[in-house]
């Protein structure tokens, strides 16, 4: 331990998580102490801390002695939540000071009045910026820009599309997005929010509630879209660099991908509401793909016939991983129609939200199509079973199912009942 | 035929490494490209040569084979968005490897911090540090002093003025 350099343990200092061990484990000795002080890059206050009965305005205080004792701080992150409400003061003193190296900041907190956070960080060391908080962000000016800038994240917050545009133009590198809780302001002279970037590479969008996004993203490589958001009209303007696709609990009733689906790899998209025909059209072009989950998907159009495991297995050649689940009980033919095989897949999952002996019939008439097969995952849902024929429905297909895969020993099969 | 490296520890023992597990240390990848093939190292012991040699040798297998693109755009995604000074190990056989290999006492892991970092064998080093973080999280001073057997070189009243003036980090909660 003699032996370890200082900025060895400031490295170790600054894996410890919370400012608190940060602190108290710089009491070892006096080269511990020295590692705090000088060698320390990354410092973390969380709320859960610090004793319960601690006011905002001691919180101020630590946090600002704590930080103020470091020199050369590279990542801080303040999660306050919403349980203390800082003075601007001391927040803008705290990026003041830890502006010239700071590369990494992630601020959750309540601010009274408002801090542009932007603003007070270095548009020329900031790499990644995570914040988080009830307010409204403005970016201004607009004619500085975030040179580094390589990640964004934005939680709870208010923003008008013209300055999440803004934004857009101000980072030139910007790789990764992630808006989380972010309400989309959009006025009549612009009801589309347009978002252009030639260096993003994922979007990750959660309950975000905008009318009508433009995406000009070239390099765009995974676009996920979750989680009770509500996006009327999205288009993907890009080069064919689209790898992965997450849609999950979302409301959209336009949705654009692109042409060029060549590297699309992984297409996921669960408790969607979707117009089959168009939906199907658009992802079968996507020739090298390689998983495809349709999950809890319902159809807008009653008549909608079913994705079938023809069209699956003409669209998708190389497909490793399948899964599916809607309601089968009308259309059970239609799905299992053709006879071509799913050469590749070598994970299969099927699914029932309501239990049918059909659910039984299209378990056997995929695994057929299967050759490959080496595990299948059968999951249903027990907490909506209202009466004693339903369950023993379960009991009856949960049984056959296993009786039929007796003959495949090479199939690892499961089963996942919620 | 694998270019082979020659690394002479401090106690003279001589270990011939194919290139490519050498070149897992960027010092020596950056000197083998101006001139010799034997690189002494004066201040690594053989044991501690040996033990960085293994990981260099599991992890240089590793690396040639780089994550397929989909992976990792996918655990960007997911990631959070803050720099994270520990990047993971993403694949689960290579993590389980790691864990088995520092499962060792306090002092050979610090002869191997020591190492890796004058090789400058980043992701060694990593490895090696998130393990000690992880042993001295949640302690207190006194017991890390017991730990690592250091002396408390403060005198008794710079302990006491530093544990007054930052008193919320010494309450046990």
């Amino acid at each position: 331990m003699e032996h370890l350099p200082v900025e060895i343990i400031g490295d170790i200092l600054s894996r410890l998580g919370t400012a608190r061990d940060v602190v108290g484990l710089s009491a070892t000795c006096r080269k511990w102490r020295e590692a705090y002080k000088k060698y320390l890059h990354t410092l973390s206050f969380k709320f859960g801390d610090w004793p319960r009965d601690i006011t905002a305005r001691q919180l101020e205080i630590l946090i600002t002695q704590t930080i103020s004792q470091t020199v050369g701080l590279q990542c801080l992150s303040i999660h306050m939540g919403s349980a203390h409400e800082f003075a601007a003061v001391p927040v803008i003193a705290w990026l003041m000071y830890t502006r010239k190296t700071l590369q990494s900041l992630s601020y959750n907190g309540h601010t009274i009045p408002n801090v542009n956070v932007p603003e007070q960080c270095s548009r020329h060391k900031l790499q990644a910026l995570d914040l988080d908080h009830h307010s409204i962000i403005r970016v201004e000016p607009t004619y500085l820009r975030f040179t580094c800038l390589k990640s964004l994240s934005l939680r709870h917050v208010i923003i008008s599309a013209l300055d999440l545009s803004i934004l857009f133009t101000v980072c030139p590198r910007i790789e990764s997005l992630t808006l989380d809780v972010v309400e989309i302001v959009t006025s009549d002279s612009q009801s589309s929010m347009e978002l252009s970037s030639p260096t993003l590479k994922c979007i990750f969008a959660e309950k975000v509630s905008v009318e009508k996004i433009i995406l000009e993203a070239d390099n765009l490589e995974s676009l996920h879209l979750l989680n009770d958001s509500n996006i009327g009209f999205l288009k993907l303007n890009g080069k064919g660099s689209l790898q992965h696709l997450k849609i999950d609990d979302i409301v959209a009733t336009h949705l654009e991908i692109g042409a060029n689906l060549d590297n699309l790899k992984v297409i996921d998209v669960s408790y969607f509401m979707i117009k089959l025909p168009k939906f199907y059209q658009m992802i079968s072009r996507a020739s090298k793909l390689r998983t495809l989950r349709l999950w809890a998907v319902a159809f807008v159009c009653k008549d909608d016939l079913f994705i079938d495991v023809e069209s699956i297995a003409v669209s998708f050649p190389e497909l490793k991983h399948l899964a599916l689940n809607y309601d089968i009980r009308d259309g059970l033919l239609y799905a299992l129609r053709g006879s071509s095989t799913l050469e590749n897949v070598n994970v299969l999952e099927l699914g029932w939200t309501i239990i049918s002996d059909n659910f039984r019939l299209w378990v056997f008439g995929m695994i057929r199509r299967c050759p490959n097969l080496k595990k299948l995952v059968i999951h249903g849902v027990l907490s909506g079973m209202k009466t004693d024929e339903q369950s023993q429905m379960v009991t009856n297909v949960t049984s056959s199912v296993l009786r039929l895969m007796r003959k495949y020993i090479h199939v690892d099969v499961r089963f996942v009942y919620d | 035929m694998a270019k082979m490296i020659k690394l002479v520890s401090g106690d003279g023992a001589e270990f011939e490494v194919e290139e490519e597990v050498a070149f897992q240390s960027k010092i020596i990848k950056d000197i083998v490209a101006d001139a010799d093939d034997v690189i002494p190292l004066p201040t690594v012991s053989s044991k501690v040569l040996i033990q960085v040699i293994e990981y260099c040798r599991k992890h240089a297998a590793v690396n040639s084979f780089p994550l397929s693109p989909s992976s990792s755009a996918a655990a960007a995604a997911s990631s959070s968005s803050s720099i994270s000074y520990s990047k993971p190990v993403s694949d689960p056989a290579l993590r389980a490897w790691d864990n088995e290999f520092v499962k060792l006492n306090n002092s050979s892991l610090f002869d191997i911090v020591i190492a890796a970092n004058y090789l400058d064998i980043e992701e060694l080093v990593d490895l090696v540090l998130e393990t000690v973080a992880d042993r001295i999280k949640g302690k207190q001073a006194q017991e890390i002093r017991r730990q690592f057997n250091i002396e408390n070189d403060f005198t008794p009243e710079e302990e006491e003025a530093l544990r007054r003036e930052n008193s919320w980090a010494f309450q046990n909660n």
